[in-house]
């Protein structure tokens, strides 16, 4: 009987090897797609990559050494943003796209830091350009850094912790310059990236003579904030730092306007990021600040950042959604393309040289790559990346606050806050 | 100081309801149902789609869905539960299989994302003792109270709650006197789900629906339970008035990030203290050997 | 023993299926007695073929396929040590916590004292299985369900723990540990693994030692009466059995290179369980031989997504339910008998 195990797992083993192989005339260029595939985030991701091959493939594809190739995208859910599911599952999903697709190169990958992290050594080990646009700690940068020749084929293209605190940081400038508000109260979740936020966040405060009344982690499945929004309200808080990815998001949210804390709710809440928020929450949601990347919103006067927006809003019915991810994931195909087309070729080799000589504009701003291959964000449109600042104001509508170059409006106090 | 024994008490109710179902098939049947959390997400995910996808009025909705909800943990008896009754393993391998089949289940019909939200039954707020606490909770509290009294008096006055109490006493006893095991316990599954679903319209306008509550509340009624004692009401309440205060004052002096940590040091105490739960009395002998 | 079990009917008359159990079984499913090379061979080749195949596998399976098998084997020991511990009347549904255990001894080992992974296996075996036995020595006086919810929760307690206080590596975990030699040596190591588990137990339980454990499961009280302490036979299962999982936690941590706190995620406490419950519990062979299903089949359709976790949870309860022996049993129970018609008029 153990025979038949053995010609069961054989038979089975078979079709792993004969996957079905495209028939195409020309060989495409193979575009693996590893990601949480249930996530707001990267379900965008993935329409905005396909949108970017669908549109390099209507013009013929890409110009490698003469010869025009499609791209082709292959997929493989890492699951990585479910919780209790290991990180070596996210690698088994990641090693076997390597080793069944055999792609040249990798676009948007993983969601938790975590898994980008451990997976950072079989990329190297495979040669695999690798465009990450969603996990975003710090430490990858710096491991790039550290060991430039094993780590040399990966970049990230979304922004990482420090260049969204960056950005933030300017809004909460911008606050206390506007209302002169002091007393910042910093909660976040217990994330690698949430903590690495948070704690520059907090450092930042400090140095600008800012008065940190608290800084405090939750666990995930935490269903009450009313010991921290109670603290925060005695305390006359009159900013909080909120960093969290998770649905708990909306019940802060909610408590807060319930409970009328008299402070201003800012920080990074994906759940209350996209055009259909409002919707969803019936307008309940009216001043909170929230950052961005540009794609998910249209950067004002940047043709190439509205085209994407409306395409977008166009193919897949609905806009992009999430805090970032989409734009990026849209303007790395079109970084894989060029360089390819300049390298001629799609050995990695020649092909890093040329990815760390992009400057284009795309849907995130101009986009170019600096230390520890990590796309530089800024506050111009024409001369870095960029992520935004809103409010939800009335009547349903996002309001870009900050940077100046796109603002279209001013910050707004919650109704239940005193006037100054 | 006013704001934290309301909060704390409002939690310790949504601790109790999200128990009350699961404590409440345990303590007739005998069978932990493992697939609690999956009713849970069920209650909410079937109510979401009855408003948003077929337009039915909230009340209409809440009603149908709790009742398919129960009637999904009456079939999960009849076509899988009775047929593996009284082989521990087989209990908890077939209902925890379920739970986590169906949650994913839902996750691949489309329950992901940020768009999945109940409306609360009345919104808006209110001031008591100077801290504002929102309508929703305040119904969360009178509906716990009154979910409590209804059980008392449905186990103490009526036919079937002497029956379901009979059963959870002496099974062969009962079964001398005409009480219908298997009948029985059928009820108090579809009893269990009716009630995971209440609990989760009730508490699920306060969030989002996602598949991952399924597996927390889950955790969180183990829990209590195991504190409090498996088959007992009393004991549910005293064990959530414990975790709902002691996580509040927890999270107020220390960080929210123990609060999980407290929990779980509450159950290691009371395993060594007493394994079978504050109020776990008639078990005790059986387990403790 | 000769079972009516189908009947068909055809122009000559009726006939009824026979079902006889093969000659050589003497007395019971576990003694045979041997009258030829030929009886000797019916027994020795399904063994045969398992070692040998095992052993041939890396060798003809290309790298992905080695890495799945490797795979399957780390959850062939986790669900032979379930079995192990089942066999003792304990049900447990927290084999992650020996695997973490495991795991993380090895990892801090190897992160802050940099020992290679030559010491750390052996240590984190033997530190693991220690301090899962004490960590569940309280629990030992409990039965049934309640050990179970016990041993669910107690992993998730740890990962709370190190999240909260953010020792070893926090939430982060610690990366970068040394790596094993080679595929080959991986390979090889967790093969010899499964089968020092598989014949380990096998042989631990046709022995007196054995005869206590399931007299345990079967009722601990007689056993008690006989005069003989369960609580320190249970004790002793208990490190057994979590012994074998912190081996293969620490095999792990080298092989991914990697330990976090996914070490402890739920994957590891459901699918050893799953695999036996496939397999069929109660005599190891069918837990390693759920393992050799489950996992693959998981692998091969890694392309339907989120469905496949649908599927195999959905298998794990028809399985418990419709055929509660598993497939091994059955397919062992076919293998000792035959059948034919006899004609009944």
């Amino acid at each position: 009987m153990r025979k038949r195990l053995m010609v069961f797992i054989g038979i089975l083993m078979l079709f792993g090897f004969y996957l079905p192989s495209s028939g195409m005339a020309v060989e495409p260029i193979i575009l693996g797609f590893p990601t949480a595939l249930d996530i707001v985030d990267c379900i965008h991701s993935k329409h905005a990559a396909e949108m970017a091959v669908a549109e390099i493939n209507a013009k013929g594809g890409v110009n490698v050494g003469g010869k025009m190739r499609p791209f082709k995208l292959v997929y493989a859910d890492t699951r990585d943003a479910q919780p209790g599911i290991p990180v070596r599952e996210a690698l088994m999903a990641y090693e076997k796209l390597i080793l069944q697709h055999k792609p040249h190169a990798i676009i948007t990958g993983f969601y938790a830091s975590e898994a980008l992290l451990a997976s950072m050594d079989i990329t190297s080990e495979h040669k695999l350009p690798y465009f990450g646009t969603i996990a975003m700690s710090p430490k990858f940068q710096q491991k790039i850094v550290e060991n430039y020749n094993a780590y040399k084929y990966l970049f990230r293209v979304c922004y990482d912790a420090r260049f969204f605190v960056k950005s933030y940081l300017g809004v909460l400038k911008m606050v206390n310059d506007n209302f002169g508000f002091t007393k910042a109260f910093i909660l976040h979740e217990e994330a690698l990236w949430a903590r690495a936020i948070g704690g520059m966040t907090a450092k930042w405060f400090k140095g600008q003579g800012w008065e940190v009344i608290g800084k405090q982690s939750f666990p995930k499945g935490t269903s009450d904030f009313s010991a921290s929004l109670l603290k925060i309200k005695s305390t006359n808080t009159q900013v909080i730092v909120f960093i969290c990815s998770r649905p708990e998001a909306v019940i802060f949210a909610d408590q807060w306007r319930t409970m009328k804390i008299p402070a201003l709710l800012t920080g990074i809440l994906p759940a209350l990021c996209g055009e259909t928020a409002w919707k969803v929450h019936k307008g309940k949601i009216k001043g909170i600040i929230n950052v961005v990347e540009a794609g998910i919103f249209p950067l004002k006067g940047i043709p190439e950042s509205e085209q994407f927006y409306e395409a977008y809003k166009k193919r897949v019915e609905e806009p992009p959604g999430g805090s970032h991810g989409p734009g990026a994931a849209y303007d790395s195909v079109y970084i894989l393309k060029e360089a390819i087309e300049r390298a001629g070729s799609l050995d990695p080799d020649k092909l890093v040289p040329e990815i760390e000589k992009t400057d284009r504009m795309g849907a995130i701003g101009r986009v170019r790559f600096g230390k520890g291959h990590q796309v530089i964000f800024g506050e111009n449109p024409r001369e870095a990346a960029l992520a935004i600042c809103f409010q939800w104001q009335e009547p349903g509508k996002r309001v870009a606050v900050y940077p100046k170059s796109v603002a279209t409006g001013k910050i707004e106090l919650p109704d239940w806050m005193p006037k100054k | 100081m006013a704001g934290m024994l309301i909060y704390g008490l409002i939690n310790s109710i949504i601790f109790a309801l999200i128990t009350i179902g699961f404590t409440l098939t345990f303590g007739i049947s005998g069978i932990a149902n493992f697939a609690h959390g999956a009713f849970y997400v069920a209650g909410a995910y079937i109510s979401w789609h009855l408003l948003n996808s077929l337009g039915f009025p909230y009340p209409l909705a809440i009603a149908i869905s709790v009742l398919v909800t129960g009637f999904f943990g009456a079939i999960l008896y009849r076509f899988v539960l009775f047929r593996v009754r009284g082989v521990i393993l087989s209990e908890v391998i077939a209902t925890f299989g379920l739970g986590i089949g169906f949650l994913e289940l839902f996750r691949c019909l489309g329950l992901t994302g940020y768009d999945y939200k109940l409306p609360k039954f009345v919104d808006g707020s209110l001031e008591l003792l100077g801290v504002y606490v929102d309508y929703q909770r305040l119904i969360i509290i009178v509906l716990g109270a009154v979910l409590l009294l209804f059980l008392w008096f449905f186990t103490h006055h009526t036919k079937t709650g002497l029956a379901f109490r009979a059963i959870a006493q002496d099974e062969h006893t009962a079964l001398n006197f005409g009480v219908e095991s298997d009948r029985t316990a059928m009820l108090s599954l579809g009893m269990g789900g009716a009630l995971a679903a209440i609990a989760a319209i009730a508490i699920m306008p306060l969030s989002l629906i996602a598949v991952e509550e399924g597996h927390h509340i889950l955790i969180l009624a183990l829990a209590v339970g195991i504190v409090g004692g498996m088959e007992s009401t009393m004991g549910v309440i005293v064990a959530s008035l414990i975790f709902g205060l002691s996580q509040i004052i927890v999270a107020t002096y220390l960080s929210p990030n123990y609060t999980m940590i407290v929990m779980l040091a509450a159950i290691i105490l009371i395993l060594l203290i007493r394994p079978s739960g504050l109020f776990g009395k008639f078990k005790e002998l059986e387990e403790r050997i | 023993m000769a079972k009516i079990r189908r009947e068909k009917k055809d122009s000559n008359g009726k006939y009824r299926k026979e079902r006889l159990d093969r000659g050589i079984k003497a007395r019971s499913d576990t003694i045979f007695a041997l009258t030829s090379y030929r009886e000797a061979l019916y027994l020795v080749v399904p063994r045969a073929v398992t070692i040998i195949g095992l052993l041939i596998l890396p060798l003809v399976l290309d790298i992905w396929w080695t890495k799945v098998m490797i795979m399957a084997c780390v959850i062939a020991i986790l669900a032979l040590s379930w079995d192990f511990i089942a066999s003792a009347g304990m049900l447990s549904l927290g084999q992650a916590l020996f695997f973490g255990a495991g795991g993380y001894l090895a990892g801090v080992l190897n992160y802050y004292w940099g020992l290679s992974p030559l010491y750390t296996i052996p240590i984190a075996t033997i530190a693991g299985a220690t301090v899962c036995t004490l960590l569940f020595l309280p629990v030992l006086r409990l039965r049934g369900i309640y050990f179970a919810m016990v041993t669910f929760a107690m992993p998730l307690i740890l990962v709370r723990i190190i999240e909260a206080t953010r020792i070893w590596g926090g939430i982060e975990g610690l990366s970068a540990l040394t790596p094993l030699p080679n595929l080959w040596v991986s390979a090889y190591l967790v093969i010899a693994a499964v089968f020092a588990c598989l014949f380990g137990f096998r042989r631990l339980m046709d022995s007196d030692y054995g005869l206590v454990l399931r007299g345990m499961m079967d009722n601990d009280q007689a056993v008690m009466a006989g005069g003989i302490n369960i609580y320190w036979y249970k004790a002793q299962t208990l490190f057994i059995g979590s012994a074998a999982g912190a081996f293969i936690g620490a095999f792990m941590t080298h092989y991914y290179r990697i330990v976090g706190t996914s070490a402890f995620s739920i994957d590891y406490s459901i699918l050893p369980v799953a695999c036996t419950v496939v397999g069929g519990p109660g005599n190891f062979a069918g837990a390693m031989f759920g393992a050799f299903i489950l996992v693959p089949l998981c692998e091969y359709l890694r392309a339907i997504g989120s469905w496949r976790i649908v599927l195999y949870s959905f298998l794990m309860v028809i399985f418990v339910v419709a055929v509660p022996e598993g497939i091994f049993n059955y397919l062992e129970r076919k293998y000792h008998q035959f059948e034919h018609w006899v004609k009944t008029g």
